[in-house]
Order: structure tokens, then sequence, then C-alpha cells
């Protein structure tokens, strides 16, 4: 890992050359991320305001995007932080491109040796016209976490087979869990995670690729036999009897509470939950699901959480950069991120022996490497797809759980929405940089 | 007197209804984490102010307070000014298109926040008044005036035109009698003025996340959403928030509660 | 002691120095901002990039069409009915009530209207939670028998607008209280006497003497919650975002989701505009029939 200890100096010696002008800079950094989640970023920047006397970072944070109505306004004012992170893929963040709001990181991307740290997979989701516009946060793989105290006392293993799953599912029910699986599809999100779980794994890959990039259909079979499956399980009592009037924290509540088995989500629970399982953190485990059906092979899933943005008109681009590189490029910086729940973009190394990782995120983090040779699937559908298809399927999903709509129904009006944004350019882009 | 009785009682069932789910907040900022798994109308058995402190200090509502005290305040008493005065000149005086601006003033009833924030924010810039007070104060003011100048206007109504006439042959300008006559005996709608604008001024979350990015100019409605993310949530902490926040307007209630109900309309009632 | 010319100076100046500092911040921070609004309504445009794409009359046009506006649309007027039926009607039964008690009158009132004072996203928590398939409301019903009433609230699609309309109505019916019982305390107590008098029972007294002297009192108040309804956004945005499928989707949600989340911001933009037009067409025509009622 010489190209850490590299940019290392660079960052040093960077910020040795910013200390020779006189007066004090700051950059404003605004994140977003559930409360708890953003501490690392604060005490990055005191660290980072202290070794430079000369600049000042200044972090604000949101709990969320969503509630953070000043951020389009400001930017389209020409003003706003100067770092940033926001969502990646079509809809707002690409219209925050064209737009000529946020910088482009090419050039840092090959000056500052990113282009040896993100991967392909990562760069497709950041880039847009062969430049780089944001730098991915964090890899996120969605799993099944689970209680092992729970599968302990009714008597039941990870299971391995569709067939075990349906076991595990019945024996958990005969065991009075009237919610074999958490899910709290009042948060509409939440569903679209099982959807895009399982659309990868009944089409592939390849057949995932070839509906965003190609011309592939959301009505084709495997995602019709997927809807299919998803609604079989929900009418099945899988997911509770009224997982639509629960939402998504109320179930996390409970299932660190210790009264749900199983739920279905992502390393962002992991810190919070320790938190609140307290001394009972130790039970709960992470797999992946079983094959949904016979011949069927394990896909991981993995997105990128959230991307970090540089406005175009910024006039601290250098010292933003200097940020993420000691947050991403370093070994001290990774380590970090590492010891707080986050797996930054790019191979670990070093930082992955001296982070103390918790034990759920190795589980997880294991799962994932168990299967990545299979290829792996976009974790979150919804953020790669452009809003209008978004909200249609976040709707159809509510009314697949409801028995309201059939799987038919759903995957065409999915693919309805989708040739409507086609039509209109909404639809993400294959990305890739550009060579030097 | 059965009858006095049984009216007695269905009060008192709809108070307790009104009221049961603000006491079980109540219980939840109380409550060791130990408890959180009672029913919610459990009394707390070990009551902690923990949640309270944790809030204060980590939830920067220590810091928040005085921004929100301070614009709330503002707007309380200059929306008292400026909507009186104009349901002043409404109801009193007499000018060419008077119709056409009472059209206009209810025109802000209608208006959807959500939809304008965009606009909004330019317009505030454009004032240079993004991440300070007075552009809060000015789009809280603006965005409400319409509610209080319809609220004094309903009151002014109902004062006998006999008042004003009698003052204007005794010499007194416009100015003299809104000052010395109409606002004395309107202190009923003041009060009324003075705690909704208050109130909503405390409790808005949009136009301050819109208006007021820095950290530091933040107010207690931002304040409580360090609790609630969009995928976890805080319970105990949003409660002791949520109780912190309703404590001073709950005080200027009961302060100012005899003259908010007999404010009000009664000038709405001739 | 004012010549004729300053005498009839003043007369233009005088509304004017009255008007001018609710009018200028008023046309300045929220009218203005709304023509923009209708300005966007008639463009194509993602609410980010700097060019705008006239389109006429397109974006009503397809509004027109589009069924998950007209749904949205009865939803609010679903919605906007159940709220002004229960803050006006019942605003005013309680507050009728609250009128003929004296001791322990304070505390009952300030019972009644405590939740006026809370933050609509606290509602919203608190609401979402008192909801829970197994919170508290259904816990009450169960415990005293009632079993058949527990619903999963905010899960079912025939009951989540009203839920959350009840909510609403929670949150806000404080504010009809305090206004009737200002109205009823200026009613004429002699005018009450005589009908009692007449022998008419308290429900005839109150159907013929109250309702009728609190004509101008209950506009008040059907006005304030009319317009109030229509615009909320934030309790249905903190708790079901519209869901469950699109039961609970207000115009105002819609608006939301179609003009900001999905960058069709002069969409947007003309559903809020289509708002604007509704509220306003429905206060004038409660005011037409009132002042008819009135003549």
């Amino acid at each position: 890992m010489k190209m850490f200890n590299k940019l290392m100096l660079s960052v040093a010696l960077g910020s040795a050359a910013a200390g020779a002008a006189a007066a004090q800079t700051e950059v404003v950094i605004w994140v977003g991320g559930e409360p708890g989640e953003t501490t690392i970023y604060e005490t990055l920047a005191d660290e980072l305001s202290a070794a430079n006397p000369d600049v000042v970072y200044t972090v604000v944070t949101n709990t969320s995007d969503v509630f953070n109505p000043a951020l389009v306004p400001a930017l389209s004012a020409g003003e706003g932080p100067d770092l940033f992170t926001f969502g990646t893929g079509p809809g707002q963040p690409a219209a925050l491109i064209d737009g000529g709001l946020v910088a482009d990181l090419t050039p840092y991307y090959y000056e500052h040796g990113w282009d040896e740290v993100i991967p392909e997979g990562v760069l497709m989701q950041t880039s847009k016209d062969g430049k780089l516009w944001a730098l991915g946060n964090e890899v996120e793989s969605t799993g099944i976490f689970y209680n092992k105290a729970i599968f302990e006392e009714v008597g039941i293993a990870v299971p391995r087979t569709w067939a075990e799953m349906q076991a595990a599912v019945a024996a958990l029910k005969e065991a009075g869990y009237d919610t074999p699986i958490g899910l709290g599809a009042a948060d509409k999100w939440s569903i679209s995670h099982w959807q895009s779980m399982m659309f990868g794994r009944y089409a592939g890959p390849e057949g995932i690729e070839n509906v965003l990039f190609a011309d592939g259909k959301w009505t084709d079979a495997p995602f019709v036999a997927a809807s299919d499956r998803l609604q079989q399980m929900g009418s099945d009592g899988w997911f509770g009897p009224n997982p639509v009037a629960i939402n998504y924290a109320e179930m996390m509540d409970s299932f660190w509470a210790g009264d749900l088995p199983m739920t279905f989500t992502g390393p962002w629970v992991i810190n919070g939950g320790i938190d609140a399982a307290g001394d009972r953190a130790g039970q709960y485990g992470v797999f992946q699901a079983p094959p949904f059906e016979e011949g069927q092979e394990i896909v991981p899933t993995e997105s990128i959480g959230n991307g970090w943005y540089i406005r175009s008109n910024s006039e601290h681009k250098d010292e933003a950069v200097a940020y993420l590189n000691a947050l991403f490029m370093t070994t001290e910086g990774r380590t970090k991120l590492l010891t707080g729940g986050m797996v930054p973009v790019g191979p670990l190394g070093e930082a992955s022996q001296n982070a103390q990782i918790p034990e759920m995120r190795a589980e997880l983090n294991a799962s994932v490497d168990r299967y990545r040779d299979n290829g792996t699937v976009p974790a979150f559908l919804d953020t790669i797809t452009p809003g209008r298809l978004t909200n249609v399927a976040y709707d159809g999903l509510q009314a697949l759980l409801l028995d309201a709509m059939s799987p038919e129904e759903f995957t065409q009006e999915l693919q309805s929405a989708w040739e409507k944004a086609k039509e209109d350019g909404e639809a993400m882009e294959q990305g890739g940089v550009a060579p030097r | 007197m059965f009858a006095r009785y049984l009216l007695l009682l269905v009060l008192t069932v709809i108070a307790v209804l009104m009221s049961a789910p603000s006491i079980m907040t109540v219980f939840t900022s109380l409550k060791p984490a130990t408890e959180l798994g009672d029913p919610a109308w459990f009394p707390p058995l070990a009551p902690t102010f923990e949640h309270y402190v944790r809030v204060w200090t980590e939830g920067g509502f220590g810091k928040y307070f005085g921004n929100t005290v301070l614009i709330s305040a503002i707007d309380a008493v200059v929306m008292i000014f400026i909507a009186s005065m104009a349901a002043y000149a409404m109801v009193f005086i007499d000018f060419p298109g008077k119709l056409l601006l009472k059209f206009v003033f209810l025109l802000g009833l209608m208006i959807p926040v959500t939809a304008i924030i965009l606009p909004l924010y330019s317009t505030v810039r454009s004032f240079g008044l993004i991440n300070s007070h007075l552009g809060v104060i000015l789009a809280d003011l603006a965005l409400a005036v319409s509610v209080f100048v319809f609220m004094f206007t309903s009151y002014f109504v109902g004062i006998p035109k006999a008042l004003h006439e009698a003052a204007r042959i005794d010499g007194a300008s416009e100015f003299q009698i809104y000052r010395r006559v109409v606002l004395p005996i309107s202190a009923p709608v003041i009060v009324t003025t003075g705690l909704l604008e208050f109130m909503w001024s405390w409790n808005d979350l949009l136009l301050r996340l819109l208006l007021l990015p820095r950290e530091d100019m933040r107010t207690l409605s931002v304040g409580l959403l360090n609790f609630q993310g969009t995928q976890t949530r805080d319970i105990t902490a949003l409660s002791a928030g949520t109780v912190i926040m309703a404590v001073p307007v709950v005080a200027l209630f009961l302060i100012f509660q005899r003259h908010f109900v007999r404010g009000m309309t009664s000038g709405a009632v001739k | 002691m004012f010549s004729d010319t300053s005498s009839r100076l003043s007369k233009v100046l005088a509304p004017l120095l009255f008007l001018l500092p609710a009018l200028a911040i008023y046309l300045t921070f929220a009218i203005y901002p709304t023509l923009s609004v209708v300005q966007y309504s008639f463009h194509d445009w993602d609410g980010i990039s700097p060019d705008m794409e006239w389109v006429g009359l397109g974006n009503y046009l397809e509004m027109f069409d589009d069924r998950i506006f007209w749904e949205a649309f009865r939803n609010t007027f679903a919605w906007s009915a159940f709220i002004i039926v229960i803050n006006v009607g019942l605003g005013l039964v309680i507050a009728a009530m609250l009128s003929r008690v004296w001791r322990a009158r304070l505390i009952l009132q300030t019972a009644i209207v405590l939740p006026v004072v809370l933050a609509p996203v606290t509602v919203a928590t608190i609401w979402r939670w008192m909801y829970q398939p197994d919170g508290v409301i259904n816990e009450a019903f169960r415990g005293v028998g009632l079993e058949a009433l527990a619903t999963p609230w905010l899960g079912s699609p025939d009951v989540v607008l009203f839920a959350l309309a009840f909510a609403h109505s929670w949150s806000t019916i404080g504010l009809s209280v305090i206004i009737f019982l200002a109205g009823l305390q200026a009613v004429d107590e002699d005018l009450y006497d005589a009908a009692k008098v007449d022998g008419a029972t308290t429900l005839q007294a109150f159907r013929h003497v109250t309702m009728p002297a609190l004509r101008p009192v209950t506009a008040v108040v059907f006005i304030l919650t009319l317009t109030a309804s229509f615009k909320v956004f934030d309790i249905i945005w903190a708790t079901t975002q519209g869901g469950p499928i699109r039961s609970s989707e207000l115009l105002s949600t819609y608006m939301y989701k179609r003009g900001a989340l999905e960058n069709n911001y002069g969409y947007g933009a003309a559903i809020g505009v289509a708002l604007l037009v509704i509220v306003s067409l429905a206060t004038i025509i409660y005011m037409q029939i009132q002042e008819k009622k009135d003549a």
C-alpha cells in the first residue's frame, strides 16, 4: 500500500503549501446521514482544521436529504456548501450535473490516484459523459440480519436452500413469532430493497444490466417471477400480518429489542443496533438469503450509499479535495471509516487490519465475499432508476403486498414508466471515466 | 342536575382523550432504557432526566433555544403591528380598490408554502438575507399576515363606527385614533395574534431548513430532526425534545388564556 | 385646521401608510414567489438547470389526463370534508359544552386545547406510534373487548386517510374551540333566556338562537379550517408519504413527488397552482353562500 503513503505525503505537502496564505478560509461541508453516523466527518474536520491554521472546515449535518430543502436552491443560486453528500444516479443528481452546479472531479481523479482506488462498478454510478462527478462514499451491501438467540431457541440453523427457508419460517411461526421477517413496508423504499435483491437473483447481473443499459424489459419473465415470489411471501405472512402498517424505524426498534427473528437490511443499521441492543449485540448475525428457486445462484447486492460532490463555483476546491483525500485515500482515514462501520470504496488492505470492524459488519462482508464470484447486482434499484419509475415502483410494491395488484400488472407499470423516462432522456447512461 | 354531571363527564372524557397522547409523550421522555418495552400508558417507574440533558447538550437545544426565542418574539410583535394597521385601514378608512385588496390578502390563506420554496429562496437571497434571522422573519410575516389581517378585520368590524367618527370630529389623526382609541380596546385580538404567530413561528420547520442552513443559526424545530433520520429515530430523545419545545408555548398559553378566549373574534358577533 | 389639499393628500396617504408595512412584506415574500410559480407552471423545467422550455398549457393538459392527479384530488376533498366536519361541527359542540360548565372549566379547556401547541412533525410522530398494529389504540380496543375495531390503521388503504385526518383534527380542533368559545361569550344571553321562557329545550335554543348568532364566527372557523386543511403536507409526509399505495396521497404530496422528487418542477408548479385555484374557489363559493344567507 505504498500508494496510500504517497497520498498521505501529498496531503501533508498540500496543507503546508496552503499554510503560506495569510487569510483563513472556511470550507463549508454539508453531510447527510442517520443521526450518529456523521460524527466521523465532524471529527475529521476538527482534526484537519487543527492541522491547518489557515483553513477552517465547518461541517453541517442533516439527518436526511429529503429534510434538506436548502441544498438545491442554494446550489442553483451559486452558493451553498463547498463540499456535500448527495445521492448518485439519474434524477436530481443528473440534473445537478447537467445544470453545471457541481465540479468535474476528473482532474483530481487522475492527479490524486483515485483511479487506483475507485472500482469500476462504483465509477459507473458516479460518472457521466466520461467524467467523474462524485466520489462514492461507501459500499453498501444488504443481507438478512437475524437474531441468533431466537434461531437457537426455536432450533433452526441458517437456511441454505429455499426448502430450509420455508421450514425455518414455519418453525418460527409455530413458536409464536407472527412476523418471521420484519419489514417496515410503510416506508416504501424498504420493500424496494427486497425488490432489488430478488430482481437481481432472478435475472442475474447481466439480466439487470440488460434492462438498465440495453433493451431488456421489466416485463421479462424473471422479474414477473420475482414479483410473484415476493407477493407470495407476503400473503403467506412471512412479513407478519400488516407490514404496510409499520415503518422501518419502528420495525428496527422491535428487531433490536429481540422481538423479530429476521429482517433484510443494510450496514447503516449496525452502529445504532449495537447501541440499542447493548450487551445483546453479539446475538445478531447476517446471512445471504438462500436461492429462491432451484438452480438459482446467490448474487450479492452492492451499491454505493452516497456521493461526495464539490460545488462548481467553490473557491476552495483544493481544500475540499484535501478533506476527501484525508478521508478516503489515507490508511488512517479508511481505518476510521471502517471502525465507524462504513466500508470505503476500493481495496481495504492495511486499513482492514488496523480497524476494529463491528462483528455484524464483518459477517455481512464475509457473506458477500463468499459469493462475490457470481458477480454483484445493485442493492438499491430505486437510486439508479429515474424518479418517475421509482415512484411507480414504490406504490406498486405496497400494492403487491396488499394484494391490490398482480405481478404482471406491477411489471407492466414499471415498464411503461421506464419507457416514458427513457423517451424523456431521464434514464441513467452507462458510466465510466474517459482515459486521460 | 343530572344533565350537568353528564356534561361534565362527557367533557372529562374528551379532555382525557385529547391530552392522553401528550401525557404519554411526557412519560416516554422520562423512561430509562429498561422501561421502554413497557406499554406507553405506564408511567415511568424510575424517572430519569438523562434524555433531557442529552437533548439539551448533545442535541444542541441549548444553542438553538436563543435563536428560536428571538425569531418567534420578533415575529409576534411585528405581526401585531403590521396586521392591525392594515386591518385598520381596511375597516376605518375609505380608499379605492379596497375590495381588490381584500381578495389579494385573502389569497395569502391559500398559498401552499411547499409549492413556493424555490422562488422564495431566491427572493430572500436577492436581499442577501439567507442565513440571517431577518430573512426568516420576513418570510414568516409574509406567509401568515393574511390570517391575522383577516382576524383583526373581523374584530374591528365590531367596533362601533361612531367611536371612530367622534375621535375624528375631535381632530385626531388616523394614527392617533389607531393608537389611542382602537388598539386599547383590542387587547383580546392582539393577544391572540401574538400567541398564534409566536407558536407558528416556534414550530415551523420548512422555512428554517430552507433559509437558515448554517448550524449556528438553527432553531429547535430543526434540532428535533437530530433524533429522526430517514431510517432511524430515537424515540426518547424525540419525546424529550418535544416536551422542551412545548413547555414555553404552553406556559404562554396558560398566562394569556383568559384574554385569548375572550378575544379571537368577539368582534365578529354583532 | 388642515388646508383642502393637505387633507386630500392625507386621505390618500393615510391608508397607504397603514397598509404599507404589511403590504410590502406580503407582496415581496408571498405574492411575488407565488407569481413565479405560476410562471414556472407554463414551462418544462427540472427546477435546477438554467434552461426552461415554454410549453404553454402543456402541464395543465397533462394534469387533466393524469389518473393519479384525480386520485389525489378526490383524496384532498375527502380529507378536507372530514376535517371541516370535525373541526367546525365537533368544535362547536365542545365549545358549547365548555361554555355551560363553570367548575373545572379552565383545566378542561386547557386539556382540550393543549395539542394545538405541538409542531406538525411531533404530531405525526405521536400518531404513527399510537396507530401501530399493536399500538396504544388497538391495545385499548382489545382491552375493552372491542377486538373487531382493532385495525392496522395506517396500513389499511380504506381507513388511512381518515385516521390521519383524525390525527390532524386532534391537533387543530383546539383553535376552533377557542374561536367558538369567544363567539359564544358574545351571544346575547337575553335572547337565549327568552327562548327558554318560551318553552324551548336547550337543544332547540341552541339550534334557533345560538347557531344563527354564531354564523359570522362559524365563517371564520370554516375558512381557516378549509384553507389550512387543503394545504396540509407535513403530517402526511412524516407518516405515510401518501401510502399505502396512494390511499393518502393529497395534492400537496403529489405536487412534491412530481415536482421535487421527479425533477418535473414545471408540472409540480402546475399542481400547486391548481391547488391554489381549488382552495380559492371553495372559499369564494362558501363566502357567496354565506352572504346570500345574511342578506
